[in-house]
C-alpha cells in the first residue's frame, strides 16, 4: 500500500524525470546539429596523402626489378594493391602465391598487384621471385626504404587495398591468404 | 603513429595487441566486479563468483572468435567453397567482429546463468569491464592514428595525417575512464541492472558530445553524424529505464534474494526486471 505522501515523491520523481528526457532531447538536436561535419573538412580530409585508411595513397615512384619505372599516380582509376616485402621474410614468402593468384583472377578488372621489395638487390629479388615461386606480377625495388618510409611501414609483410579514386582503403598487417585478398580486392574493385 | 609496437625484438601490430589488453583488463575488471556484487549476498561468495566470471570470458572468447571465423567465411562463402582448407589459415582480419561480439555476449550471459548467477548482475559487471575496455581501446586508436580529430587551434592539438587536429582518441579514453570509475564506485550501492542502464545513459553521452570532434564519422542528411543519432536515441532509452529504478528506489543487499545452501542464487533473474 503506498501512503499519500510517498505517492507524491514518486509523482515528483516522474516529473523530474520526464524533464531531464526532454532537456536531454532538445540540447542533444541542438548540439548534433551544431555539430555537423564541415564540407570544408571533408575535402581538406580528401585531399591529404597520407599512409592511413581513407586518405589518398601517398604518391611515389620507383624501379622495377625487370626495367622501367612505376609512378603510382598514373595508376589512377585503377584499382591497386601495395605489398610491401622482402624475400627473407617467411610470411612474405608464404603469401606470394596468393598474391600471384589474385593479380590473375582480377586482372581483367584492371587491378595491379605491385611488390615493394624493401632494401634487396634486383638479383636477389628476380632470383626468388621469378625463378623459385615463378610470380607474375610487377614488382619495384625500394632500395633505400623511402617509399617504406613514406608509408609508415615497421612490419612485413603490410598490404595496402587502394580504390580508383587513389583512396587507401585498408591495411593490412601480416601474411594474406585468398580469401583475406579477396575480401580487401572487394573493396576497392567496385567503380 | 604506431601501427606496430617492437617489444624485446618481437614486432607486434598495435591494434590486435589492444583488442588483447582491452579483453584482458576489460574481463578482470568485470570479474572484480561481479565479485563485488557477489559479496553483498553473502561475503565468502566473492572469490567464487569472480572465479566464474574467469571461466565463462574465457568460453565467451573461444565461443566469439569461433562464430566471428564461420560468419567471416560465410560472407566469402565462393573463395572457402573452392579452397575449404583455407577455414584453418587464420590471417589478418579474417573474422567478422560483430556476430563473434555478440555470440561472446550472449555466451558469458549465459554460462553465468547457468551457474545460477543473475543476468542484471552478469549486465552490471560487465558494464564496468567494458567501460574499461573501451578506454584501453581508444588509446589503441591514438597510437595507431585510427578514429582521428577535427583540425584545430587549440594549443593541446597534435600533428595527426599532415594537420593539427584534437587527440579525439585521447578525450575518449578519458570519458570512457572516468565513466566505468564511476560505476564502479556506485556498483554496490546500485539496485540490480541499474549499472548497465548507467552506462547505457554515460556511454551515449560521451559518444554525442566527443563525436562532435572527430573527422571520420558516417554522416547523413549533409553532415549529420550517425553515431550521435544512434547515442541520442540510446540515451532517451538509457533516461528512461533509469527513472522506473529512481522512482522505486531499493538498494542492491536489501532486495536480491538470498543465496541457498551453497552460496548460490536460485534464481537466474533477479529483482529489477520485476520492476519495470
Amino acid at each position: 500500500m503506498i501512503e499519500p505522501i510517498e505517492q507524491v515523491e514518486i509523482s515528483k520523481a516522474s516529473g523530474y524525470w520526464r524533464g531531464l528526457m526532454v532537456v536531454a532531447l532538445m540540447l542533444g538536436i541542438g548540439w548534433i546539429n551544431l555539430s555537423r561535419l564541415p564540407q570544408e573538412v571533408v575535402a581538406q580530409d580528401q585531399a591529404i596523402q597520407a599512409p592511413m585508411t581513407g586518405f589518398l595513397a601517398p604518391d611515389f615512384s620507383l624501379q622495377f626489378v625487370d626495367g622501367g619505372e612505376f609512378q603510382l599516380s598514373t595508376r589512377r582509376g585503377l584499382p591497386l594493391i601495395i605489398n610491401f616485402w622482402a624475400t627473407w621474410c617467411p610470411p612474405c614468402r608464404a603469401e606470394m602465391p596468393a598474391l600471384e593468384s589474385i593479380q590473375q583472377q582480377y586482372a581483367s578488372q584492371g587491378l595491379m598487384v605491385l611488390g615493394v621489395d624493401q632494401g634487396e638487390s634486383p638479383e636477389v629479388v628476380t632470383q626468388f621471385a621469378r625463378q623459385t615461386v615463378k610470380t607474375t606480377f610487377p614488382l619495384v625495388l625500394d632500395r633505400q626504404l623511402q617509399v617504406g618510409q613514406l608509408y609508415g611501414v615497421r612490419a612485413l609483410p603490410t598490404t595496402f587495398f587502394v580504390d580508383r579514386e587513389g583512396r587507401i582503403r585498408s591495411i593490412k598487417i601480416g601474411a594474406l591468404d585468398t580469401a583475406s585478398l579477396v575480401d580487401g580486392v572487394q573493396q576497392i574493385i567496385t567503380p | 603513429m604506431f601501427p606496430v609496437l617492437s617489444i624485446a625484438g618481437l614486432t607486434i601490430p598495435v591494434e590486435p595487441l589492444f583488442w588483447v589488453l582491452a579483453f584482458s583488463l576489460g574481463s578482470e575488471i568485470g570479474g572484480r566486479a561481479l565479485g563485488r556484487l557477489g559479496a553483498n549476498l553473502v561475503p565468502s561468495q566473492q572469490e567464487r563468483w569472480q572465479g566464474l566470471y574467469s571461466q565463462a570470458t574465457m568460453v565467451a572468447l573461444v565461443a566469439g572468435l569461433l562464430v566471428a571465423r564461420i560468419s567471416y567465411a560465410g560472407m566469402n562463402f565462393s573463395v572457402y567453397r573452392d579452397s575449404p582448407t583455407l577455414i584453418f589459415s587464420i590471417r589478418p582480419g579474417t573474422f567478422a567482429a560483430t556476430p563473434g561480439l555478440i555470440a561472446a555476449a550472449a555466451v558469458l550471459g549465459f554460462w553465468l546463468m547457468r551457474h545460477s548467477v543473475g543476468l542484471w548482475h552478469v549486465t552490471d559487471a560487465t558494464a564496468v569491464g567494458v567501460a574499461a575496455a573501451m578506454a584501453i581501446l581508444k588509446v589503441g586508436h591514438f597510437l595507431t592514428g585510427a578514429a582521428y580529430g577535427q583540425p584545430t587551434d587549440m594549443p593541446w592539438g597534435i600533428v595527426v595525417w599532415g594537420m593539427v587536429r584534437h587527440p579525439v582518441q585521447l578525450y575518449e579514453a578519458s570519458s570512457w575512464f572516468a565513466i566505468g570509475l564511476f560505476l564502479w564506485w556506485y556498483l554496490r550501492r546500485l539496485q540490480s541492472g541499474e549499472t548497465f542502464w548507467r552506462l547505457i545513459v554515460g556511454g551515449s553521452l560521451s559518444i554525442l558530445v566527443l563525436a562532435a570532434f572527430r573527422a571520420t564519422s558516417p554522416t547523413v542528411m549533409g553532415g549529420v553524424r550517425v553515431p550521435q543519432l544512434v547515442a541520442l536515441g540510446l540515451l532517451l532509452i538509457g533516461l528512461y529505464v533509469l527513472s522506473f529504478y529512481a522512482r522505486s528506489p531499493q538498494p542492491r543487499a536489501e532486495h536480491d534474494s538470498p543465496p541457498d545452501e551453497e552460496g548460490s542464487r536460485s534464481s537466474g533473474f533477479d529483482a529489477a526486471s520485476h520492476q519495470m
